[in-house]
């Protein structure tokens, strides 16, 4: 896996490139636009970490240069600018994912995880939380390594809560996600599910966001 | 206060009045010596034209004629031949005692009379008119060239009441022009082409003001923007920085110290993204709002918020006032500014809350609109420190925690911004503090 930062700020490219380093990456360094397209005619990187603001040619030209030209690498756009309009511009622009500075550097390795993941089509990753574990392609969910006895819906429910644990989904949203068009849905299935589902895995492990939904408790 | 308005009419109408009033005693008094010569000059014709038989040859037709005329006017007339025999007397009256030749004055019982003496060969005519019946027609006379005048007092008085209104309009428009803009407003006043010239140098010169005003204005907001803007690379890069060398080792401490570090560089990262938040929703006046719900956006609000009140075991929760859950608060809104308000004013109130509290975010809807407040179990504001939670950079007397003191000038801002109200109230009961949305206009 070879990826490429383009970032002018030293400091920050300093700490990014040992920090990816350390988790086994081979990373490149291109302080500037022009740099950064000499680099990416090479061809040989899989993830580009790419920043906005950078001198001598925008961060979002070098993308539609790259892309243009067939460049197939994952681009995650690490910027200052938080405007929804730019965040817009950059996904239009063809990147895969979009991280706000300041980040932490796990968020950025989850990211960059993440981003590679997709590439290499490994569709189904096993997900872990905390204690928990969830790998979809066995069916197969484990507490501290203990697999757990759930039934397909409680393990669709877990699912759809750690692949995305930090968001809270509505009961309508966790309805229209386990149940198929036309189902009957009682009007308060999905809280028994939470209900089974707590009594297996560990009431602390789901929160109930009062008014809004559920998600998985928070790590810290 | 001077009025230019109160002033003119006064002056006009007063003015006007007064010369009326001079003029019409004017006209009166000319009127009347008119009137008065008119007579005398009646009396000499009267004398002049009697016939001269009218002592002899009249005396029976006089029965039947009687002077109509002349006896209306009661004009008494005498006459007295060469041998100063009184040989006619007109009126029943006693005559009148000869007197010389031409006009003159006299009094005889009473009555004030109007005398003329005429010398003929043969006798000597003297006709003679009560002051009072002249009084009564000269004042008749002058009544009636008056009132033209009195008519057109109150004609002009309209008309002048119309001509300062017509010639005041433009200032007036003009000064309701400035009332109805925003207090913030700086966009230049619509110098239209009805603009009188003399109140165009003050339109130009407010307008050059208003100009150089939002020049500055933007300029500072372009700063501040660029100043916070700047600050969150080398932000980034001590954040990554700390960071990486807390995980390799090569910065040893104590980790309190070093988690306190971090606490503080978070806290100075936050205030540079409330800064950038500030310029922008200034610069940001005219945003476009369009349908929303503010159900859904205080449900992603709390739900993003939820991790940082699970972190401080704090309950957050969304309540509604009326429960209906079929109702989704729709608003005419700025969906992302409503967004950076609530989620002000959640993280203020979770800031503020001591572990183990509660914070509430309680849907409203009452006739003035639809509302949210934001409810928490924190120390409240202390009263005489209430006013001032919506001054930039202010914090509390006794603020803890990481807040930038942008937060509540934000969220007044937007909700200004929405014809939204936005207050401050402790809570009447028990500790804590209300903060209330309201009035956002509904839609659909």
């Amino acid at each position: 896996m070879r990826l490429l930062l383009v970032e002018d700020d030293e400091m920050i490219a300093e700490t990014v490139l040992e920090s990816m380093r350390r988790l086994g990456y081979a990373i490149d360094w291109a302080a500037d636009g022009r740099a950064a397209e000499l680099s990416l005619a090479n061809g040989v990187y899989d993830l580009v970490l790419l920043d906005l603001g950078l001198p001598k040619r925008d961060g979002i030209q070098v993308l539609n240069t790259y892309r243009k030209a067939g460049g197939a690498a994952s681009v995650i756009i690490l910027t200052a600018r938080d405007a929804v309009d730019d965040r817009v511009r950059g996904l239009d622009a063809g990147a895969d994912d979009y991280l706000m500075k300041p980040f932490d550097l796990d968020e950025l390795a989850a990211r960059v995880r993440a981003a590679l993941r997709r590439r290499t089509g490994q569709k189904q990753p096993i997900y872990t939380h905390g204690d928990l574990t969830l790998d979809p392609a066995s069916h197969e969910a484990r507490k501290e390594g203990v697999p757990l006895p759930l039934v397909p819906r409680e393990f669709a429910l877990l699912q759809v809560l750690i692949e995305e644990p930090a968001r809270v989904f509505r009961r309508a949203e966790l309805e229209e996600k386990l149940y198929g068009w036309g189902e009957e849905v009682g009007s308060n299935t999905i809280e028994v599910h939470v209900h089974s589902l707590r009594r297996k895995i560990g009431a602390e492990q789901i929160l109930t966001i009062r008014g809004v939904g559920y998600r998985l408790k928070g790590l810290e | 206060m001077t009025s230019i308005r109160r002033w003119l009419l006064g002056w006009l109408i007063f003015g006007l009045a007064a010369t009326s009033l001079a003029a019409g005693y004017g006209i009166f008094h000319t009127a009347r010596r008119e009137a008065s010569e008119l007579f005398d000059y009646e009396l000499r014709t009267v004398a002049l034209s009697l016939p001269a038989n009218i002592a002899t040859a009249d005396a029976a037709e006089r029965s039947r004629h009687n002077f109509n005329g002349l006896a209306d006017d009661r004009i008494a007339i005498d006459i007295w031949d060469q041998q100063g025999q009184l040989v006619y007397h007109s009126v029943k009256e006693p005559a009148l005692p000869r007197y010389s030749e031409g006009f003159r004055s006299i009094e005889r019982d009473e009555y004030r009379w109007r005398v003329f003496g005429l010398q003929q060969p043969d006798r000597f005519i003297q006709v003679a008119q009560p002051f009072s019946v002249r009084e009564d027609l000269a004042l008749r006379l002058a009544w009636r060239t008056l009132w033209p005048l009195a008519l057109l007092v109150p004609v002009t008085i309209a008309l002048v009441l119309f001509v300062v209104a017509r010639g005041l309009a433009p200032i007036g428009g003009l000064s309701r022009a400035l009332s109805r803009r925003s207090i913030d407003s700086l966009e230049p006043l619509q110098a239209g082409a009805q603009i009188p010239v003399e109140i165009r140098p003050l339109v130009d010169a407010l307008n050059d003001l208003l100009r150089r005003l939002s020049d500055a204005s933007q300029a500072q907001r372009i700063f501040v923007a660029d100043a916070a803007h700047e600050l969150r690379t080398p932000l980034t890069a001590l954040k990554l920085q700390l960071q990486a060398a807390r995980r390799d080792g090569t910065l040893q401490g104590e980790s309190q110290t070093l988690e306190r570090m971090e606490g503080r560089l978070n806290r100075i990262i936050h205030l540079a993204h409330q800064l950038l938040t500030m310029a922008r929703e200034d610069a940001n006046r005219a945003a476009s709002v369009a349908p929303m719900s503010l159900r859904r956006l205080a449900e992603r609000s709390v739900g993003d918020l939820s991790l940082l009140a699970e972190a401080k075991r704090i309950d957050l929760g969304l309540e509604e006032r009326i429960g209906n859950t079929s109702d989704d608060y729709m608003v005419q809104g700025d969906e992302q500014a409503l967004g950076i308000l609530l989620n002000n004013l959640i993280d203020n109130a979770i800031r503020h809350t001591p572990e183990g509290g509660k914070v509430d975010v309680i849907l409203t809807r009452d006739p003035q609109g639809v509302g949210v407040e934001v409810v928490d179990t924190g120390s409240g504001i202390a009263p005489d420190e209430l006013e001032r939670v919506f001054d930039r950079f202010y914090r509390g007397v006794g603020a803890q925690g990481s807040g930038s003191g942008l937060g509540l000038a934000i969220a007044s801002s937007i909700a200004g911004r929405h014809g939204a109200t936005l207050d401050v109230r402790n809570r009447g009961e028990g500790n804590g503090l209300i903060v209330r949305v309201g009035a956002l206009a509904p839609a659909g």
